[in-house]
């Protein structure tokens, strides 16, 4: 049987153990079409993550219903819906933003995160824990996207600019990396840097472990040779008893 | 064949369902999208155009979008017009593809005498170096002293736009737009005589 995650964990999860774009990488069109500035990414983010919730939830309602033969037509033509629907709301509540998306916001019908989702997650379990699954898949690709984005927008325009406002204003730039070869490029190191640290952690932990063991092996030893100095003494003393009666 | 006619049914009923849904939130936002895609066509004729002094754009203009091969890039055409109700320039709002992404430009045109009045560049991700002295409103609007690429005042028959070494994409895009704008010009025989 499956072991039973709490909310927390299945948000965490999908934040950093198994982050889609980090990790998983998953739905790379839009993390590398996007990300030229810190606003889109969020954007984007957000969006992945209403759609992720509303699918997730409505797949997990329906998936009793739905014929095993057929489910992924109706999972898409459900995605789809939803996609369509907040198209329509980022249009008309921050049409900025509806433009610098463009075409990457219609294509999440066809991001990879979505569609795995519905059918690894949300087609096999309740409504609470595929939102919350949504919700963490979500908030990871969002925080995926951000990070890409911050770092390519702070050193491929020098500046930051979230809201109207400029949080940081430099006249030197990199502007290699805003352009496309640059968001493989800093994906790549992203990924290797976090992939650096977790293979140190991974290393520490395995050190501290093999430390344990080593510890737990010499007491073990100890104690055997203890046991065996016993049976020993046991022995002779045994022997003396028996020549002594002799 | 039972099983299929059912799927068949199924699929059906839900595309009618998801259809309904969508047309209700089409229903509730086109409205909002509508006035969005107005305020944003003002905007951008206040920016070379001050309503204060009268600007306005055509009420009775007709809807015009684009999506011809030869104009690729043109979004739309608005007809500005003075306080006497007459009018006073026209407006192409041209999109092309930058170093880094979509340079947005606002040109505006003199329909009588076929010159280039303004021109602005009011969405670009260009980066703050030698490609943004393309984008730079202050070096290309009217003052002759800033008119940095001397675009302002040029014929639209044939705009020439200046070459700077290094800075060749986005020199590109600003020329690709001009292209199109002439070749817009001439084939829907924008002149008004008078």
């Amino acid at each position: 049987m499956a072991r039973k995650i709490t909310p927390k964990q299945n948000i965490l999860k999908g934040l950093f153990e198994q982050n889609p774009t980090f990790v998983l990488v998953l739905g790379m069109c839009p993390t590398l079409g996007v990300t030229t500035s810190l606003s889109n990414g969020i954007g984007m983010g957000l969006s992945v993550l209403f759609v992720l919730i509303l699918t997730n939830a409505v797949i997990a309602l329906i998936k009793n219903i739905v014929p095993a033969e057929i489910r992924i037509p109706v999972y898409i033509i459900v995605i789809a819906a939803v996609v369509t629907l907040i198209e329509y709301l980022v249009n008309a509540l921050s049409p900025t933003l509806y433009d610098s998306l463009g075409i990457y916001l219609p294509l999440i019908v066809v991001n990879c995160i979505i569609l795995g989702r519905a059918e690894a997650y949300a087609s096999d379990n309740s409504i609470k824990d595929s939102i919350f699954d949504a919700m963490g898949m979500g908030l990871g690709f969002t925080l995926g996207l951000s990070t890409l984005a911050f770092v390519r927008e702070l050193l491929g325009t020098g500046s930051i600019q979230m809201f109207g406002i400029t949080f940081f204003d430099s006249t030197v730039a990199a502007s290699f990396l805003v352009s496309p070869p640059g968001a493989f490029l800093t994906l790549g190191l992203i990924i290797g840097i976090i992939n650096t640290v977790k293979v140190d952690k991974a290393r520490k932990k395995k050190a501290i472990m093999d430390e344990k063991i080593k510890v737990a092996l010499a007491k073990k030893a100890a104690k055997q040779a203890a046991a065996k100095a016993l049976a020993d003494e046991t022995a002779l003393q045994n022997q003396s008893t028996l020549k002594g009666a002799m | 064949m039972k099983k299929t006619m059912y799927f068949a049914f199924f699929l059906s009923a839900t595309a009618m369902i998801v259809t309904l849904v969508t047309y209700v939130g089409y229903t509730l936002t086109a409205p909002i999208i509508e006035q969005n895609r107005i305020d944003k066509i003002n905007n951008n004729i206040a920016i070379l155009f001050d309503p204060e002094e009268g600007y306005i754009r055509n009420p009775e203009q007709k809807e015009n979008s684009y999506q011809e091969k030869q104009y690729k890039g043109l979004s739309e055409v608005y007809e500005v017009l003075n306080s006497d109700g007459e009018i006073h320039a026209l407006i192409y709002n041209l999109t092309s593809q930058g170093r880094n992404g979509p340079v947005q430009v606002l040109i505006a045109v003199d329909p009588y005498t076929d010159v280039v009045m303004a021109v602005t560049f009011y969405n670009h991700i260009e980066t703050p170096n030698i490609g943004e002295k393309y984008t730079r409103d202050d070096f290309i609007l009217g003052d002759e002293k800033l008119n940095y690429q001397g675009l302002v005042g040029q014929s639209v028959d044939y705009v020439d736009v200046d070459v700077i070494a290094g800075a060749s994409t986005t020199w590109i895009a600003v020329r690709d737009m001009f292209d199109i704008l002439t070749v817009h010009y001439e084939e829907q025989e924008v002149h008004i005589d008078g």
